[in-house]
Protein backbone atom coordinates (compact mmCIF):
# COMPACT_ATOMS: atom_id res chain seq x y z
CA UNK A 1 0.00 0.00 0.00
CA UNK A 2 1.09 3.18 -1.04
CA UNK A 3 0.82 6.60 1.43
CA UNK A 4 -2.01 7.74 -0.38
CA UNK A 5 -3.86 4.35 -0.21
CA UNK A 6 -3.17 4.15 3.72
CA UNK A 7 -4.36 7.95 4.03
CA UNK A 8 -7.57 7.11 2.48
CA UNK A 9 -7.98 3.73 4.37
CA UNK A 10 -7.83 5.40 7.62
CA UNK A 11 -9.80 8.65 6.88
CA UNK A 12 -12.77 5.57 6.11
CA UNK A 13 -11.72 3.62 8.75
CA UNK A 14 -15.63 3.09 10.55
CA UNK A 15 -16.69 4.93 13.41
CA UNK A 16 -17.52 3.52 16.90
CA UNK A 17 -20.21 4.06 19.21
CA UNK A 18 -20.56 3.63 22.75
CA UNK A 19 -22.50 0.75 24.33
CA UNK A 20 -26.58 2.71 23.91
CA UNK A 21 -27.47 2.30 27.77
CA UNK A 22 -24.15 3.98 29.10
CA UNK A 23 -24.70 6.36 26.61
CA UNK A 24 -28.16 7.68 27.70
CA UNK A 25 -26.59 7.24 31.11
CA UNK A 26 -23.96 10.13 30.26
CA UNK A 27 -27.11 11.99 28.16
CA UNK A 28 -28.97 11.77 31.94
CA UNK A 29 -26.22 12.78 34.00
CA UNK A 30 -25.49 15.72 31.83
CA UNK A 31 -28.87 17.27 31.63
CA UNK A 32 -29.13 16.82 35.48
CA UNK A 33 -25.90 18.38 35.67
CA UNK A 34 -26.51 20.95 33.52
CA UNK A 35 -29.66 22.09 35.18
CA UNK A 36 -27.81 22.30 38.32
CA UNK A 37 -25.23 24.58 36.75
CA UNK A 38 -28.47 26.74 35.80
CA UNK A 39 -30.02 26.58 39.27
CA UNK A 40 -26.42 27.53 40.50
CA UNK A 41 -26.03 30.62 37.94
CA UNK A 42 -29.46 31.72 38.49
CA UNK A 43 -28.64 32.18 41.95
CA UNK A 44 -25.20 34.09 41.29
CA UNK A 45 -26.76 36.34 39.08
CA UNK A 46 -29.77 37.12 41.44
CA UNK A 47 -30.38 40.88 42.51
CA UNK A 48 -28.84 41.63 45.55
CA UNK A 49 -32.42 42.64 47.54
CA UNK A 50 -33.61 38.95 46.26
CA UNK A 51 -30.84 37.58 47.99
CA UNK A 52 -31.50 39.66 50.92
CA UNK A 53 -35.42 39.76 50.99
CA UNK A 54 -35.24 35.48 50.39
CA UNK A 55 -34.43 35.22 54.23
CA UNK A 56 -36.24 37.79 55.96
CA UNK A 57 -39.25 36.42 54.31
CA UNK A 58 -38.64 32.85 56.00
CA UNK A 59 -38.34 34.44 58.91
CA UNK A 60 -41.09 36.53 58.65
CA UNK A 61 -43.26 33.95 58.07
CA UNK A 62 -41.95 32.09 61.76
CA UNK A 63 -43.36 35.86 63.34
CA UNK A 64 -46.01 35.30 62.00
CA UNK A 65 -47.05 31.32 62.97
CA UNK A 66 -45.55 32.34 66.41
CA UNK A 67 -47.56 35.23 67.05
CA UNK A 68 -50.89 33.09 65.45
CA UNK A 69 -50.39 30.33 67.99
CA UNK A 70 -49.54 32.82 71.04
CA UNK A 71 -52.96 34.85 70.06
CA UNK A 72 -54.95 31.59 70.45
CA UNK A 73 -53.54 30.45 73.47
CA UNK A 74 -54.86 33.88 74.52
CA UNK A 75 -58.25 33.72 73.53
CA UNK A 76 -58.44 29.94 75.23
CA UNK A 77 -57.27 31.47 78.26
CA UNK A 78 -59.80 34.39 78.55
CA UNK A 79 -62.68 31.37 77.55
CA UNK A 80 -64.17 29.88 80.85
CA UNK B 1 -18.98 15.85 8.87
CA UNK B 2 -18.12 19.45 10.70
CA UNK B 3 -20.64 21.66 11.70
CA UNK B 4 -21.49 24.61 10.16
CA UNK B 5 -19.74 28.12 12.32
CA UNK B 6 -22.53 29.75 12.38
CA UNK B 7 -24.59 26.49 14.09
CA UNK B 8 -21.77 26.09 16.12
CA UNK B 9 -21.72 29.42 17.56
CA UNK B 10 -25.88 29.50 18.07
CA UNK B 11 -25.22 26.08 19.85
CA UNK B 12 -21.78 27.62 22.24
CA UNK B 13 -24.37 30.15 23.05
CA UNK B 14 -27.29 28.47 24.07
CA UNK B 15 -24.92 25.68 26.20
CA UNK B 16 -23.90 28.68 27.97
CA UNK B 17 -27.28 29.27 28.57
CA UNK B 18 -27.89 26.10 29.85
CA UNK B 19 -30.12 24.58 27.42
CA UNK B 20 -30.83 20.83 27.49
CA UNK B 21 -31.31 20.69 23.80
CA UNK B 22 -28.15 22.25 22.58
CA UNK B 23 -26.57 19.81 24.68
CA UNK B 24 -28.12 17.12 22.81
CA UNK B 25 -27.44 18.49 19.46
CA UNK B 26 -23.62 18.45 20.25
CA UNK B 27 -23.89 15.43 22.02
CA UNK B 28 -25.33 13.51 18.89
CA UNK B 29 -22.86 14.94 16.62
CA UNK B 30 -19.59 14.17 18.61
CA UNK B 31 -20.77 11.18 20.57
CA UNK B 32 -19.52 8.21 18.35
CA UNK B 33 -16.79 10.83 16.43
CA UNK B 34 -15.49 11.34 20.37
CA UNK B 35 -15.84 7.59 20.94
CA UNK B 36 -13.92 6.25 17.88
CA UNK B 37 -10.70 8.99 18.43
CA UNK B 38 -10.48 7.29 22.43
CA UNK B 39 -11.02 3.88 21.78
CA UNK B 40 -8.02 3.88 19.39
CA UNK B 41 -6.23 6.25 21.33
CA UNK B 42 -6.34 4.26 24.50
CA UNK B 43 -7.30 0.71 22.80
CA UNK B 44 -9.13 -0.16 25.71
CA UNK B 45 -13.41 0.08 25.63
CA UNK B 46 -14.10 0.40 28.87
CA UNK B 47 -11.65 3.24 29.59
CA UNK B 48 -12.88 4.91 26.36
CA UNK B 49 -16.22 4.81 27.67
CA UNK B 50 -15.13 6.52 31.31
CA UNK B 51 -13.30 9.00 29.59
CA UNK B 52 -15.73 9.66 27.07
CA UNK B 53 -18.47 10.65 30.05
CA UNK B 54 -15.88 12.27 31.83
CA UNK B 55 -15.39 14.62 28.87
CA UNK B 56 -18.91 15.18 28.53
CA UNK B 57 -19.33 15.88 32.16
CA UNK B 58 -16.58 18.41 31.98
CA UNK B 59 -18.64 20.12 28.83
CA UNK B 60 -21.63 20.93 30.99
CA UNK B 61 -19.75 21.55 33.95
CA UNK B 62 -17.73 24.21 32.05
CA UNK B 63 -20.86 24.94 29.94
CA UNK B 64 -21.77 29.01 31.47
CA UNK B 65 -18.11 29.36 31.42
CA UNK B 66 -17.32 28.76 27.73
CA UNK B 67 -16.12 31.45 25.67
CA UNK B 68 -18.61 32.90 22.96
CA UNK B 69 -15.81 31.82 20.26
CA UNK B 70 -15.20 28.34 21.21
CA UNK B 71 -14.82 25.70 18.72
CA UNK B 72 -16.32 22.73 20.13
CA UNK B 73 -15.03 20.02 18.01
CA UNK B 74 -11.19 20.91 19.23
CA UNK B 75 -12.35 21.67 22.90
CA UNK B 76 -14.28 18.47 23.55
CA UNK B 77 -10.90 16.62 21.62
CA UNK B 78 -8.71 18.94 23.44
CA UNK B 79 -10.60 17.64 26.94
CA UNK B 80 -10.47 13.62 25.68
CA UNK B 81 -7.06 13.86 24.97
CA UNK B 82 -6.18 15.74 28.24
CA UNK B 83 -7.71 13.02 30.15
CA UNK B 84 -6.82 10.15 28.39
CA UNK B 85 -2.65 11.74 29.25
CA UNK B 86 -3.57 11.85 32.91
CA UNK B 87 -5.37 8.26 32.53
CA UNK B 88 -2.12 7.06 31.20
CA UNK B 89 -0.12 9.25 33.91
CA UNK B 90 -2.15 8.12 36.58
CA UNK B 91 -1.88 3.90 35.28
CA UNK B 92 1.61 4.22 33.63
CA UNK B 93 0.18 2.18 30.51
CA UNK B 94 2.66 0.22 28.69
CA UNK B 95 2.74 1.34 25.41
CA UNK B 96 3.79 -2.21 23.73
CA UNK B 97 1.01 -3.45 25.36
CA UNK B 98 -1.40 -5.75 23.00
CA UNK B 99 -4.54 -3.64 21.35
CA UNK B 100 -7.93 -5.03 22.28
CA UNK B 101 -10.14 -4.10 20.08
CA UNK B 102 -12.47 -6.87 20.12
CA UNK B 103 -16.28 -6.61 20.55
CA UNK B 104 -16.52 -2.88 19.17
CA UNK B 105 -19.05 -2.09 16.91
CA UNK B 106 -18.99 0.17 13.93
CA UNK B 107 -21.89 2.69 13.63
CA UNK B 108 -24.16 1.76 10.78
CA UNK B 109 -24.58 3.98 7.60
CA UNK B 110 -25.44 2.69 4.18
CA UNK B 111 -25.14 -1.16 3.83
CA UNK B 112 -22.41 -2.76 2.14
CA UNK B 113 -21.98 -5.64 -0.33
CA UNK B 114 -20.78 -9.02 1.10
CA UNK B 115 -17.89 -8.61 -0.78
CA UNK B 116 -17.20 -5.28 -0.02
CA UNK B 117 -17.66 -5.58 3.66
CA UNK B 118 -15.21 -8.90 3.52
CA UNK B 119 -12.16 -6.75 2.10
CA UNK B 120 -12.69 -3.88 3.86
CA UNK B 121 -13.11 -5.30 7.41
CA UNK B 122 -9.87 -7.15 6.19
CA UNK B 123 -8.33 -3.82 5.66
CA UNK B 124 -9.78 -2.52 8.36
CA UNK B 125 -8.33 -5.48 11.01
CA UNK B 126 -5.07 -5.25 9.61
CA UNK B 127 -5.05 -0.67 9.44
CA UNK B 128 -6.49 -1.08 13.43
CA UNK B 129 -3.09 -3.62 14.02
CA UNK B 130 -0.77 -1.28 12.58
CA UNK B 131 -2.44 1.72 14.12
CA UNK B 132 -2.55 -0.07 17.55
CA UNK B 133 0.90 -0.67 17.73
CA UNK B 134 2.10 3.21 17.02
CA UNK B 135 3.52 4.85 20.02
CA UNK B 136 0.42 6.94 21.29
CA UNK B 137 1.90 10.60 19.96
CA UNK B 138 1.66 9.06 16.16
CA UNK B 139 -1.27 7.47 16.79
CA UNK B 140 -3.23 10.89 17.95
CA UNK B 141 -1.70 12.90 14.90
CA UNK B 142 -3.04 10.62 12.31
CA UNK B 143 -6.47 9.76 14.06
CA UNK B 144 -6.88 13.98 14.37
CA UNK B 145 -5.58 14.91 11.10
CA UNK B 146 -6.31 11.86 9.05
CA UNK B 147 -9.33 10.40 10.75
CA UNK B 148 -10.78 13.11 11.73
CA UNK B 149 -9.42 15.89 9.38
CA UNK B 150 -8.34 18.59 11.30
CA UNK B 151 -5.73 21.11 10.15
CA UNK B 152 -2.46 21.09 11.31
CA UNK B 153 -3.66 24.29 13.30
CA UNK B 154 -6.43 22.80 15.06
CA UNK B 155 -4.61 19.75 15.85
CA UNK B 156 -1.83 21.55 17.30
CA UNK B 157 -4.43 23.46 19.40
CA UNK B 158 -5.34 19.75 20.75
CA UNK B 159 -2.18 18.58 21.22
CA UNK B 160 -0.59 22.17 22.77
CA UNK B 161 2.21 22.44 19.73
CA UNK B 162 2.84 24.26 16.72
CA UNK B 163 1.31 23.25 13.37
CA UNK B 164 4.78 22.88 11.98
CA UNK B 165 5.86 20.18 14.80
CA UNK B 166 2.79 18.43 13.79
CA UNK B 167 3.15 18.34 10.41
CA UNK B 168 6.16 16.39 11.30
CA UNK B 169 5.03 14.16 13.68
CA UNK B 170 2.15 13.33 11.12
CA UNK B 171 4.65 12.70 8.33
CA UNK B 172 6.90 10.20 10.72
CA UNK B 173 3.33 8.69 11.49
CA UNK B 174 2.35 7.51 8.09
CA UNK B 175 6.13 6.43 7.57
CA UNK B 176 5.98 4.34 10.71
CA UNK B 177 2.04 3.59 9.93
CA UNK B 178 3.07 1.97 6.40
CA UNK B 179 6.54 0.22 7.83
CA UNK B 180 3.52 -1.53 10.70
CA UNK B 181 1.36 -2.54 7.89
CA UNK B 182 4.49 -3.87 5.85
CA UNK B 183 5.57 -6.09 8.47
CA UNK B 184 1.79 -7.09 9.28
CA UNK B 185 1.64 -8.25 6.26
CA UNK B 186 5.33 -10.26 6.05
CA UNK B 187 4.42 -11.96 9.48
CA UNK B 188 0.54 -12.97 7.41
CA UNK B 189 2.71 -14.57 4.20
CA UNK B 190 4.77 -16.10 7.05
CA UNK B 191 2.29 -18.36 8.73
CA UNK B 192 0.56 -18.79 5.46
CA UNK B 193 3.75 -20.26 4.20
CA UNK B 194 4.24 -22.18 6.79
CA UNK B 195 0.42 -24.02 7.08
CA UNK B 196 0.81 -24.66 3.72
CA UNK B 197 3.81 -26.71 4.18
CA UNK B 198 2.58 -28.28 6.92
CA UNK B 199 -0.24 -29.20 5.02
Amino acid sequence: MNPDQITRALAALPRFDADARRAERTRSLCHASLGQQARSAARATAPISLKILEPLAVIGSFVFLASVIAQAFRIERLIP
Amino acid sequence: MMMERQVELKLVSRLRAGDVDAFDIVYDAFRARLYSFLVRLSRRREVAEDLLEETWLRLVKHAHRLHPETELGAWLFTVARNLHVSYCRSRLIDEDSMATMIGLWPVSTSKPSPFEEAVASELDRRLERALAALPSRHREVLLLMVVEEFSAAEAAAVCRTTPEAMRQRLSRARGLLARELELGERRRAGILREVSNES
